[in-house]
């Protein structure tokens, strides 16, 4: 198409994609809601209890949240706009076009919170005594604008999933107030209080050691993650139930991958046990017992991170073959084109491939085909190997199958092209699983001569 | 001024505001790397103030010369690079950018165009998409396995014609339910036959659960209808013996050699056919595998070697 197709070794493009927006989740939901709602919350009840000790735990913690938000944070949410431009230039294009300016206002909106925070932080000192309530509506203000930044966003998030009437009418506000736009976005900030508060426990658990101060925050994080775990729960089955059965029949499986769909108790017990867990933890924090909690704070951390990348994955995996649905397919071959491409040739209408590949050579035509049409999920050599998916099949059988991909997997998007260069692949797919050919190896970018001139 | 209340960006920017946008963005953007710039010479500056220690704390002007730097001179420095900088810039685009996004667009609005009449049949069939949940084994039947096998499994569906082996006729097949499901995990190699692995085992038992409403395939193969004199029964245990066994193997499992065909051949210990399938097939073969045409044996003795198979099956 009109872009260069990049594929990452290894990881591929949709991982590399998934592991940074995960890890930019967890800090945007987890620290810069979750956490900093206890800080304010704590500073809160330092002032109402006159409490030396919730205010310095609140101090120390915020420290330690404004590093990690306008860090790592920051860093990972621009990450997201770099790895897409690179990956899926038109992807990423195509939803700028559709959500401009909610991307605008969360553009103002992050800015504003960093401004905000920082006041915040280096105001701390200063603003003591009669202005210590102004310092508290700032933390409030923070959390305000956090919140505007998550509705901003699930607002597009779910679009992707559910984009309700929007494929045909192109109205922006049944787009942005889909179907399953209220259940994510409750969800979204259920599990960021919850794992803010565990977050919050932890720093407390492992920094904090008076005795009294302990037992009193313990149990109110206790509280907070209890109610954190039965809304998340709550606003979950919303969610589900709010999502499509074409789509959701594909969520155990996004899950547990083929691996262990065979097994597919081990998905509720996984859960069963994590949920377990975690609501052993509250009640162990609700009771003030401080040696269970020690013991329990890191393995639950790391299980609501484990339900988080469950949570994405799944939102992720079950749109299935579109990346906007009604509009473009995951390999970002618009629907419409799709059936151009299958008519008039991929190949012919690559402005990219054109530009770049000196003569019609059989390889790099299979090579761009499946970089084209695979690519966005498949690797060669990495993570879903291609070479692992048709190992055992014949070149005819490739050729069948190429043209009932969407039909025949249902969360997989058509393979777009002539018949002719459906043949061009499948003996591409088959060389390929027969050791005959190899790409570019050891990076297993597509390699392609450039034109000479 | 009328385009910024265009929200949705239906219609193109006027010049003067995308210019007026474009200059705000890169002045921007290049404070921003002036900054990073400038961190960065900073950290580096201390890096070597640390690493030299005590030495260069006595040289006196570092501190000075920062304190300057940072204060009045960066700001000249940065109005001196940056206004020529961004003019130069606009320069460019003017004459360069703008005409190639120009171009762009017009490019843009020929494909729309040449895309536009898929559009409604796109449409239709994302909605009926939309429709269908694969979770039933009738809908993954139809979905997944019928261009292959045919509406009606008789392993005619309208991609048949594009195999060199045949896809098989599921209706005539009898077998155990796990001999079953182990097919549709791993596939059959060598052939078109992909795994399934992509439902997880619960649509695979209902695929399963449906196909042995419709076809009774889980089970042992029916009586055979025609009556064998036991001189041809001996003479097609010879054959066997002789002939079959060497791919087969002597108890129907396969043989050593037989387990590195593509495809292999199946296990008879699990898997029949209804007798007069498999009656097609030794007379036939089986079309693109080594299975050969057993047309030269009388027919008695042909039913004689589906009496073999059928109680090998029952033994176990």
């Amino acid at each position: 198409m009109d872009f260069p197709i990049f594929q990452v070794p290894y990881l591929g493009n949709g991982t590399t994609i998934a592991l940074n927006a995960i890890l930019h989740v967890v800090i945007s939901h987890g620290v810069a809601i979750g956490v900093m709602a206890m800080i304010t919350i704590s500073e809160y009840i330092g002032l109402k209890r006159s409490s030396g000790k919730w205010e310095a735990f609140s101090k120390d913690l915020l420290k330690l949240a404004v590093i990690i938000i306008t860090g790592v944070g920051a860093v990972t949410g621009v990450g997201i706009w770099f790895i897409t431009s690179a990956l899926s230039p038109r992807g990423i294009g195509s939803m700028l076009r559709v959500f401009f300016w909610p991307w605008f206002i969360e553009w103002v909106v992050f800015t504003l919170e960093v401004i905000v925070i920082l006041i915040y932080y280096f105001t701390w000192k200063r603003w003591t005594g009669e202005k210590k309530r102004a310092h508290i509506y700032l933390g409030f203000t923070y959390l305000l604008l956090a919140l505007c930044s998550a509705f901003l966003i699930t607002g597009i998030l779910g679009f992707m999933l559910t984009p309700n009437g929007w494929p045909w009418s192109k109205n922006f506000w049944s787009a942005f107030f889909n179907p399953t736009f209220l259940p994510q976005l409750l969800l979204r900030i259920a599990g960021g209080f919850g794992l803010g508060i565990l977050f919050s426990a932890g720093f407390l658990l492992f920094k904090r050691r008076e005795e009294l101060f302990r037992h009193e925050a313990l149990r109110f994080f206790g509280k907070g993650v209890l109610i954190s775990l039965v809304g998340s729960f709550i606003f979950s089955w919303w969610y589900f139930k709010v999502v499509p059965s074409s789509f959701k029949t594909n969520a155990i499986f996004s899950v547990l991958t083929s691996h262990f769909s065979q097994q597919p108790e081990l998905f509720w017990m996984a859960n069963l046990i994590a949920g377990a867990l975690i609501l052993l933890f509250s009640l162990s924090g609700l009771r003030g017992r401080i040696l269970p909690s020690k013991v329990l704070i890191l393995p639950v951390i790391l299980l609501s991170i484990g339900f988080v990348t469950e949570y994405e994955t799944a939102r992720e995996f079950i749109r299935g073959p579109y990346l906007m649905p009604g509009y473009m397919f995951a390999n970002r071959v618009l629907l419409k084109e799709n059936l151009f491409f299958d008519k008039n040739g991929t190949i012919e209408n690559s402005y990219w491939y054109n530009q770049t590949v000196t003569r019609p050579d059989i390889i790099a035509q299979g090579a761009y085909l499946f970089g084209q049409n695979c690519s966005a999920c498949h690797t060669i050599g990495g993570i879903n190997d291609i070479g692992d998916r048709v190992r055992g099949r014949s070149e005819d059988g490739f050729f069948v199958i190429l043209k009932h991909t969407h039909e025949m997997v249902p969360f997989m998007p058509p393979c777009s092209g002539t018949d002719n260069e459906r043949r061009i692949l499948a003996s591409f797919l088959y060389q390929l699983s027969a050791g005959e050919i190899e790409i570019g190896a050891p990076s297993r970018f597509i390699r392609l001569r450039l034109k000479k001139k | 001024m009328s385009g910024l209340f265009d929200l949705l960006l239906t219609k193109p920017l006027s010049d003067l505001l995308l210019r007026g946008l474009l200059f705000v963005a890169f002045t921007l953007h290049i404070l921003f790397a002036l900054l990073t710039l400038g961190t960065a010479f900073l950290a580096f500056y201390y890096f070597i103030h640390a690493w030299c220690g005590r030495r260069l704390h006595e040289w006196r002007w570092d501190k000075d010369i920062l304190r300057t730097f940072l204060a009045h001179k960066s700001f000249a420095v940065v109005m001196l690079i940056l206004v020529p900088m961004l003019l130069t810039r606009q320069f460019i685009q003017d004459r360069k950018w703008l005409s190639f996004a120009e171009q762009l667009q017009t490019n843009a609005a020929n494909y729309e165009k040449e895309l536009g009449p898929y559009s409604e049949e796109a449409l239709r069939q994302y909605q009926s998409n939309l429709r269908i949940a694969c979770d039933k084994g009738e809908t993954i039947y139809s979905r997944s396995c019928a261009f292959c096998h045919g509406d009606d499994a008789r392993g005619n569906g309208p991609e048949a014609k594009n195999l060199q082996i045949l896809p098989e006729d599921i209706s005539a097949v009898r077998t155990t339910r796990s001999y079953f499901h182990r097919i549709l995990v791993d596939g059959i190699s060598g052939s078109a036959m992909p795994y399934f692995t992509y439902f997880d085992r619960n649509k695979l038992q209902g695929l399963v659960d449906h196909l042995d409403k419709r076809y009774h395939m889980i089970g042992l193969p029916g009586p055979i209808s025609v009556k064998i004199c036991s001189e041809a029964l001996e003479q097609a245990k010879k054959v066997y013996t002789e002939t079959c066994s060497a791919c087969h193997g002597t108890d129907g499992r396969g043989s050593e050699l037989s387990r590195r065909f593509k495809p292999p051949p199946p296990d008879f210990t699990a898997y029949s056919l209804s007798p007069w399938r498999a009656f097609e097939i030794i007379t036939n073969g089986y079309p693109g595998t080594v299975m050969a045409s057993f047309l030269n044996l009388k027919e008695e003795v042909r039913w004689g070697l589906i009496e073999i198979l059928n109680a090998k099956r029952k033994a176990h």
